[in-house]
């Protein structure tokens, strides 16, 4: 009873998802087009933008990138400098990950070589 | 001494020709983390599965002899604070937190170029770096409890006096 | 194109629920937990693709004129939902370990069993 009420419910649950994705794939437009910024003159000339019609962040950053920061590489540049408050949680993240992973195991360590040392005796 | 066994043969020829490749790899993905794909993040995944090759060959034995797990734990903690002194470059310049106050020395396109981002992204790589291959070898060390693990140990009479 | 990303997310992100409700073991339980977690990861990266662009790198020699790029933000932003799933897993699996040193089984039914 409560295995085939599960089933119907994600049933249920799963045309609901392809439902509304096929409707944002179809009929909602996307903020960031990139076809009125030129690479190939940015690239050449990095300092000679104009930031006054642009449609969403993505398009500001792509044209300010070069002439603010000088890396060649978006990804990183949006990661380590326009975002790097992100990527400061994210490395407390991992810092309190492994912390938690060695006070958790310390006990199991000892319990298995206590064990054996307890054996031999 | 320990008795040497040629049964995984196979095994320690082709880990010792991968391993120098992989570290090789990683530290080349986490340098030019500012002009081609990649970064701190992947660079230092790369590196540290070194500690599974080195496992995989030699056992929980031959890995613990050569990496100790106190220069890594340490080694993650100066990671951090790393990334946070090059982030409070900007408080100490005048400017807001985590700002970019040495961009403009290099030209575009060479490795030192793009200030903090590169400084910061050598930080990260040693953290992931040294913080998953100590999560390895914790993990591998539990494993190491069995007594098929301990039974040369124990016939060496250390711990029968 | 980008409509087989989105059905294979959404039907990543339905297998991985039932996944975490059925099953008994823990382990299995930690591994439908991590589906999850790759079927959002698909859907945010998908998001932000443009039809004929290139990766936004500025490669100086490889670049002709006319070429734009993809969104670069949701990219930046992946990486840091990868890293939060990597090191929740890894808390959830010691969690396992301790778990079966206390109980001595992998059957989540009978540890709800031994209370008291």
């Amino acid at each position: 009873m409560k295995r085939t009420l599960l089933v119907v419910a994600l049933l249920i649950f799963m045309s609901a998802g392809i439902f509304s994705v096929t409707y944002m794939y179809k009929n909602i437009p996307i903020t960031y087009d990139g076809s009125n910024t030129d690479v190939y003159e940015l690239a050449h000339n990095p300092t000679d933008y104009d930031t006054s019609d642009a449609d969403g962040v993505a398009s500001i950053i792509v044209k300010e990138n070069l002439d603010k920061t000088r890396a060649t590489n978006n990804v990183t540049a949006i990661v380590f400098d326009f975002r790097g408050y992100d990527t400061l949680g994210e490395s407390f993240i991992l810092l309190t990950a492994i912390t938690g992973a060695l006070v958790v195991l310390r006990k199991s360590k000892k319990r298995g070589e206590g064990a054996a040392k307890n054996e031999e005796h | 001494m320990k008795n040497t066994d040629n049964s995984d043969l196979i095994v320690k020829c082709l880990a010792d020709k991968f391993l120098p490749l992989s570290l090789v790899l990683g530290l080349y993905v986490i340098l030019h983390g500012n002009i081609s794909p990649g970064g701190g993040f992947q660079g230092g995944v790369l590196v540290s599965s070194a500690v599974l090759l080195l496992y995989l060959a030699y056992g929980y034995k031959g890995a613990a002899a050569t990496i100790s797990g106190k220069i890594l734990h340490k080694g993650e903690a100066f990671g951090a604070i790393c990334y946070i002194v090059f982030a409070m470059l900007g408080i100490f310049y005048g400017f807001n937190f985590c700002r970019n106050v040495l961009f403009s020395r290099g030209e575009i396109g060479d490795i030192w170029s793009s200030g903090t981002i590169a400084l910061m992204n050598y930080a990260v790589g040693l953290k992931v770096l040294t913080g998953v291959g100590f999560l390895l070898m914790l993990v591998i060390g539990l494993l190491a409890a069995d007594p098929a693990e301990k039974a040369p140990d124990a016939s060496e009479g250390g711990e029968l006096k | 194109m980008m409509l087989v990303n989105y059905i294979g997310a959404v039907l990543l992100l339905a297998t991985g629920f039932y996944v975490m409700m059925t099953k008994e073991n823990i382990i299995k339980i930690v591994i439908g937990m991590g589906i999850i977690d790759y079927g959002l990861n698909l859907i945010i990266v998908s998001i932000g693709f443009n039809e004929g662009g290139t990766a936004p790198i500025f490669t100086m020699s490889e670049l002709k004129p006319g070429m734009y790029f993809v969104d670069p933000v949701p990219q930046a932003l992946t990486l840091t939902s990868i890293v939060i799933g990597a090191c929740v897993t890894a808390m959830a699996l010691t969690l396992c370990i301790k778990l079966y040193e206390e109980y001595g089984t992998l059957n989540s039914s009978h540890i709800r069993r031994l209370r008291g």
